[in-house]
């Protein structure tokens, strides 16, 4: 037998076609705990590990700027003498691709994958439980210093079939880079829980109905409230508004990922660990629309199209803002995003 | 389920570019990372059956089988031997035309092999499996895996030595690529 082995190998060894990649180098992350089977996220929680507390957000100043959502606005006037820098996460570690790969091809491969996936599950009337960590940037921008603060936050929602909800938001401790910027800071840094209710049409952000099936019926229903952003910022804007709102049932899902598939200048970036440590692959694009060149990045689980969670980050320079580029300016993780029958 | 984390993080470091070269030699390039990664998702919902350290391998392209027998229905599959063989620019430089010529046509005998001899053949002499280890990935008792390694040789030297023949038709891309998995 070892013969008939040997006399295989002498013949068609020499025409692996992935020899080449025995030099390969880059593990991507390795998979963790998975999902529940009604969950559309991952069932594994943040690791309390590497960065957690350096974590921060951007948060926009009366003085001079504005974060808005996901997007990061702001405008400047007179000199900026940062006193130290602000520390902010570190950007995601990503495991580029050894080749260019196309970032539409794979976007549309994971959405037959998130239209087969089955998760969640949904029984009629159930309501819409959403769980999410968030960091944002915090800055104000004076006329001779810039403060920035970062503050994590906790947010919880339920947004019932009648377009009813509540949700929950548990501000973390603000970390302030001084006691002199502590004093400084003009806004709110309170840690107290805030609990809002709404009754049914008093959201309008994506709160009626369920979103479209169809890439076409998708788009328009994603432009149906005004911005001031152009495409494809526009779009992609749109649709991280919606995930933090809304959980998607299968085909849901799979649109989505094909429209973010013909975005015009989406670009795959190769594998990472979202902040909730679970393993996922990058999509961004870069614009400078909202004031200073920023990427953003959707991170996706490829086995089933669920979106882990989104960032932003400033990749040339900071303007005004107390950071060391590149710099992550805020970022959103879907922690649940389940149907359940309490409310 | 600390241990666990921890064995089943070392298998991946350890196995990743096996999983991926596994993958690779049997789907397009741009298909490779994701279905790579989707093997060691099974594997992760599989960690109680995972045997142990120096048996872990065979066991995980079994699943990675199983996983292309579900991906192909919609993935492009690797390209033919012959086409890659020829389309490599060592060939194009220095290379002497002789053995050139000699690996193109081991390639093109590859090629006209049924999908089960050339998965056999890709085990035997890519993944540098053993008879047992073959038994392994297929599913099948190891008297059976040694005779279907007995007669991929014999046909293999069939095509590389007799006429030029087309491939002859065969089961379907799935159900040869999940053959075994589920016996």
């Amino acid at each position: 037998m070892r013969r008939a082995e040997q006399q295989i190998r002498d013949v068609i060894q020499p025409l692996d076609p992935m020899r080449q990649d025995e030099r390969a180098t880059g593990v991507p992350p390795e998979p963790g705990p998975l999902t529940s089977s009604d969950d559309e996220q991952s069932a594994v929680r943040p690791r309390p590990s590497r960065g957690q507390s350096r974590r921060r957000v951007v948060l926009a100043g009366a003085t001079a700027v504005v974060l808005l959502g996901s997007g990061v606005m702001w405008s400047s006037s007179g000199p900026s003498p940062s006193r130290s820098y602000a520390a902010t996460p570190e950007p995601l570690t990503i495991v580029a691709p050894q080749q260019d790969q196309s970032a539409a091809a794979k976007l549309r491969r994971i959405a037959q994958r998130a239209a087969a996936s089955e998760v969640p599950t949904r029984a009629t009337g159930h309501t819409e439980h959403i769980e999410m960590k968030s960091w944002y940037l915090n800055s104000q921008i004076g006329n001779d210093n810039t403060v920035s603060v970062v503050q994590p936050q906790m947010r919880e929602s339920w947004r019932k079939p009648d377009g009813s909800g509540r949700s929950t938001v548990t501000p973390g401790t603000p970390q302030f880079q001084s006691q002199q910027d502590r004093r400084q800071w003009s806004s709110d840094t309170s840690t107290d829980t805030r609990t809002d209710q709404w009754a049914p049409g008093e959201r309008d952000l994506f709160a009626d109905g369920r979103p479209p099936t169809g890439a076409d019926e998708l788009r328009q229903w994603l432009h149906q409230h005004p911005s001031g952003q152009p495409e494809p910022l526009r779009t992609l804007t749109a649709v991280t508004d919606l995930l933090r709102n809304r959980v998607l049932l299968p085909q849901e899902r799979a649109t989505i990922l094909r429209v973010l598939a013909e975005l015009p200048g989406m670009h795959y970036t190769g594998t990472t660990r979202d902040r909730a440590g679970r393993p996922g692959q990058a999509f961004s694009l870069e614009s400078d629309d909202s004031g200073l060149p920023t990427q953003y990045t959707v991170i996706i689980d490829p086995t089933n199209g669920r979106f882990l969670g989104h960032e932003t980050m400033l990749t040339t320079t900071a303007g005004k803002l107390n950071v060391k580029i590149p710099a992550v300016t805020s970022y959103e993780t879907y922690l649940t995003k389940k149907f359940t029958t309490q409310s | 389920m600390a241990d666990g984390q921890t064995y089943f993080g070392r298998i991946y470091r350890r196995h990743y570019g096996d999983v991926r070269r596994f993958v690779g030699r049997r789907l397009a390039e741009d298909e490779v990372e994701d279905v790579a990664a989707e093997v060691f998702v099974v594997a992760w919902r599989r960690l109680a059956d995972m045997p142990a350290e120096e048996r872990v391998l065979p066991w995980l392209y079994g699943i990675a089988r199983r996983v292309l027998a579900n991906e192909f229905r919609r993935a492009r599959r690797a390209q033919d031997l012959a086409e890659h063989v020829a389309s490599q620019p060592e060939h194009r430089n220095g290379d002497h035309a002789e053995a050139v010529t000699d690996r193109v046509a081991a390639a093109a005998a590859f090629d006209r092999l049924r999908e089960n001899d050339r998965e056999i053949l890709r085990l035997v002499a890519w993944e540098n499996l053993s008879t047992a280890e073959i038994a392994t990935v297929l599913g099948c008792a190891r008297t059976t895996a040694a005779m279907r390694v007995r007669r991929a040789r014999r046909r293999l030297f069939k095509s590389l030595h007799g006429p030029e023949h087309t491939r002859p038709a065969e089961p379907s891309v799935t159900a040869s690529a999940a053959e075994g998995a589920n016996r």
